[in-house]
């Protein structure tokens, strides 16, 4: 019914889902475009120093990482959400945002799978 | 001229030192004729009856003749100044003691009259200046007695040191008895001796000044600011002077205010800490909540199904029970929040009874609930908070009773038209609470200890317990016998949900989903993240068959569409890009034709506090819904306030 792995879990993907499976492939390649595209938006606005653009595109993915379900990524996006606001903490916004970007890899390799197997 | 001079309501008492009666009738007469008005002359003969006087009563001026039968010369003023610095001496001398009328000038006389030589207005004068002066004096030491501000001053040449009465008064000394020397600064246990360690630095920078605590002669501390400024004359002297403040008053309410900071700041961490902890154990309570709400449909046996129903209406007690605590904070400031539903009171009592049962069955207990006939089964108010004090009170009695049962009792107090007053007891034949623990169980963190039982619990409970039905205007009691057992009881008044509003509004109780499926409406969907547009509509539509989404990314695009038609509902996000949720819902209900205006707009916000967010109401949102969602709390919401526009409208 959900898939258990190492890094992603997709219970609330699948209870959204709701035993679609259309629903649940949409649901899983905009998961895999977010993640694709956002991460580097976000480091983008980090070197740029745009705290506020950093930080709505952390609240962004604040949403997107729910269905990922990865809790260290949820953990690192919220520390970023956080430090970006009006009192920004560039050494800790770039810890988090490094420790996003380890875990975004393995996460995008098992979504990748998760997507495989809904299309067979 | 001297007309014009202010009353200050000062006394004109003057006192004569003089032993010649002939003179002392001349100056009588002097004063008669002259424009000081009624004078109080009081006159001695000697030093000591002077002395005497001085202590016995205030004198705007002292007449003093230098020569006495108990002390002559310049020793007789010394005499004088030494005991009362501050009064207002004129010496009289003899017509050749010129020099010593100036000499005695210098010594901190007011001023000197030759005698024989002065006429009535030199007398008047002399004396106006000094009762003038006595005026100013009074005004200055009344002044530096409520600012608590002291003046000294210093002259290092002549080891001169002076200081006002205040200063001896910060200190705790009286101001007569105390009166300091120069040599007794140097003393390190003096209380000034401060001044001397200021002075060195004052030489250097012209100013010295210092705060500092002290302890004083009665054992108390104050807190001192003093001012030390330094001058240098001709000859290189320096000279000295400053002020010494006591700013024991302003330093306590300094600390407060840090204190008040410290805490505001501390409380502010703690609310982060617990928003922080609440998402951590809310995310798994969704889960359990969510599998569970996917699992329930899925069940085809009775008994089972009855086991799973029972996991979804613990986890949402649970869930609510993990809030309140996260809470504390709120309910310790009455700032909690309560719901109006509708919602049907014989089915939350047996979904009580059903989810308590496999407790007290394990135990071997009866288990019984008895409810009045005739009670209105729809009633309106917060179901989630009623069954928090119920799970709460019933849990607590399975927990204390090994033997006997539970009973669980409704009744009939009051009822009108509109409205229910309702006594809720439960009874346990349990270990019952001595006496002497009544009051303190409603306490925050108290839990009744036995040495034969451990307890479980948080020691909350009751303290939440009291206050949830407190805060809707209700009492709990308990009556309790030792080792016999137990009867808490409540009284709530509820609203009566008029039947009409019940049969037509779309209101779904338990898994009567059937109910409202066919409801027919539109929604508008004001979300940015296209994931969570993705599974709202598909949520809604999969729901209700009949429902019209329109999906808008932006505020923007929100207002547009409601330019072109109106909805039923909105759903909106709050933190978009261009216009963002606050912004348009102010927008609708300000700018908008009232037909749109006055559309329930739900906020969907991952905030769990934003209700008591000031702006959250100002801007006019209905009601929230967290997320991640809950879809049976996004649709018992949507139905609650669709129902609600339905009754306004009708």
């Amino acid at each position: 019914m959900h898939d258990k792995k190492n890094h992603i879990n997709l219970d609330y993907l699948e209870l959204m889902a709701g035993n679609d499976p259309q629903v649940r492939l949409t649901l899983l390649e905009l998961l895999l475009s977010d993640l694709r595209t956002g991460l580097p938006q976000m480091r983008a606005l980090f070197e740029e120093k745009k705290w506020t653009a950093l930080q709505q595109a952390a609240h962004k993915m604040k949403s997107t990482l729910d269905y990922s379900g990865n809790q260290a990524m949820q953990q690192a996006n919220l520390s970023i959400l956080n430090y970006s606001g009006d009192q920004q903490d560039p050494q800790e916004i770039d810890l988090s945002l490094t420790q996003l970007e380890k875990l975004s890899s393995s996460v995008l390799i098992e979504l990748e799978e998760a997507m495989i197997k809904v299309n067979f | 001229m001297y007309k014009h001079l202010p009353d200050f309501g000062i006394s004109n008492k003057i006192l004569l030192v003089e032993d010649d009666p002939s003179y002392v009738r001349l100056v009588e007469i002097m004063l008669e004729q002259s424009d000081l008005g009624e004078c109080e002359i009081t006159n001695v003969s000697t030093l000591a009856d002077g002395l005497k006087a001085l202590k016995e009563g205030n004198y705007a001026a002292i007449l003093l003749d230098l020569n006495l039968p108990d002390s002559t010369g310049f020793e007789t003023l010394e005499t004088f100044l030494t005991h009362y610095p501050n009064n207002n001496i004129i010496v009289l001398t003899g017509a050749s003691d010129k020099y010593l009328g100036l000499k005695a000038v210098k010594a901190g006389a007011q001023d000197y009259l030759e005698k024989g030589e002065f006429d009535f207005p030199q007398l008047a004068k002399s004396l106006r200046f000094s009762i003038e002066r006595s005026n100013i004096l009074s005004r200055l030491e009344d002044a530096q007695r409520i600012a608590k501000i002291g003046h000294w001053e210093c002259r290092l040449n002549k080891e001169f040191f002076f200081a006002s009465n205040e200063v001896y008064r910060i200190f705790n000394l009286d101001p007569v008895e105390a009166k300091f020397v120069y040599a007794d600064l140097k003393n390190p246990e003096n209380p000034l001796h401060v001044l001397i360690q200021m002075e060195e630095e004052a030489k250097l920078l012209g100013i010295s000044k210092r705060e500092e605590r002290i302890v004083i002669r009665n054992g108390s501390t104050r807190f001192i600011s003093l001012t030390c400024k330094a001058t240098r004359n001709s000859l290189g002297h320096y000279h000295f002077n400053g002020i010494l403040q006591d700013i024991t008053e302003q330093k306590r309410a300094e600390e407060m205010r840090n204190a008040r900071d410290l805490a505001q700041e501390s409380a502010k961490i703690k609310e982060q800490v617990i928003a922080n902890v609440s998402h951590e154990m809310r995310t798994p309570m969704n889960a359990i909540l969510g599998m569970t709400n996917l699992l329930l449909p899925m069940v085809k046996e009775k008994e089972e199904y009855e086991y799973v129903y029972s996991i979804k209406q613990s986890s949402e007690v649970l869930l609510g029970i993990i809030n309140d605590i996260l809470h504390v904070s709120a309910y310790q400031n009455n700032e909690i929040h309560f719901s109006s539903n509708a919602f049907n009171l014989t089915t939350v009592m047996q979904d009580l009874m059903e989810a308590m049962r496999p407790k007290a069955q394990e135990k071997k207990l009866d288990f019984d609930l008895f409810l009045p006939s005739g009670l209105h089964q729809q009633i309106i108010g917060d179901k989630l908070r009623l069954n928090q004090i119920l799970y709460n009170l019933v849990g607590n009695a399975i927990k204390f009773t090994d033997k006997g049962g539970v009973k669980v009792k409704i009744e009939i107090l009051r009822q009108t038209i509109d409205f229910l007053e309702l006594r809720f007891s439960i009874k346990d034949s349990g270990i019952g609470i001595p006496d002497s623990e009544l009051e303190s169980i409603f306490e925050t963190f108290t839990r009744i200890s036995r040495k034969d039982r451990v307890t479980e619990g948080t020691g909350l409970g009751l303290a939440i317990t009291k206050k949830i039905i407190e805060q809707q205007g209700g009492k709990i009691q308990v009556v309790s016998q030792l080792g016999s057992g137990s009867v808490f009881y409540f009284d709530l008044m509820f609203e009566l949900a008029p039947e009409t509003q019940l049969k037509n509004k779309p209101y779904k109780e338990n898994n009567s989903a059937k109910d409202s499926s066919t409801l027919s409406f539109s929604v508008l969907i004001v979300e940015d993240h296209k994931m969570n547009q993705l599974v709202i509509q598909r949520t809604l539509e999969k729901h209700w068959k009949n429902v019209k989404v329109i999906v808008t990314s932006n505020g923007d695009e929100a207002i547009e569409v409601l330019e072109k038609q109106s909805v039923d509902i909105i759903l909106m996000d709050l933190q978009m890009p261009i216009r963002d949720g606050f912004e348009t819902t102010n927008y609708i209900r300000k700018n908008m034709p009232v037909q749109i205006a006055q559309t329930p707009i739900l906020a969907m916000t991952a905030h769990h506090m934003i209700s008591q967010q000031e702006k959250f109401s100002r801007y006019g949102l209905d009601d929230y819904v967290l997320k991640p969602f809950d879809p049976e709390q996004l649709f018992e919401k949507i139905e609650f306030h669709l129902a609600r526009k339905a009754l306004k409208n009708a």
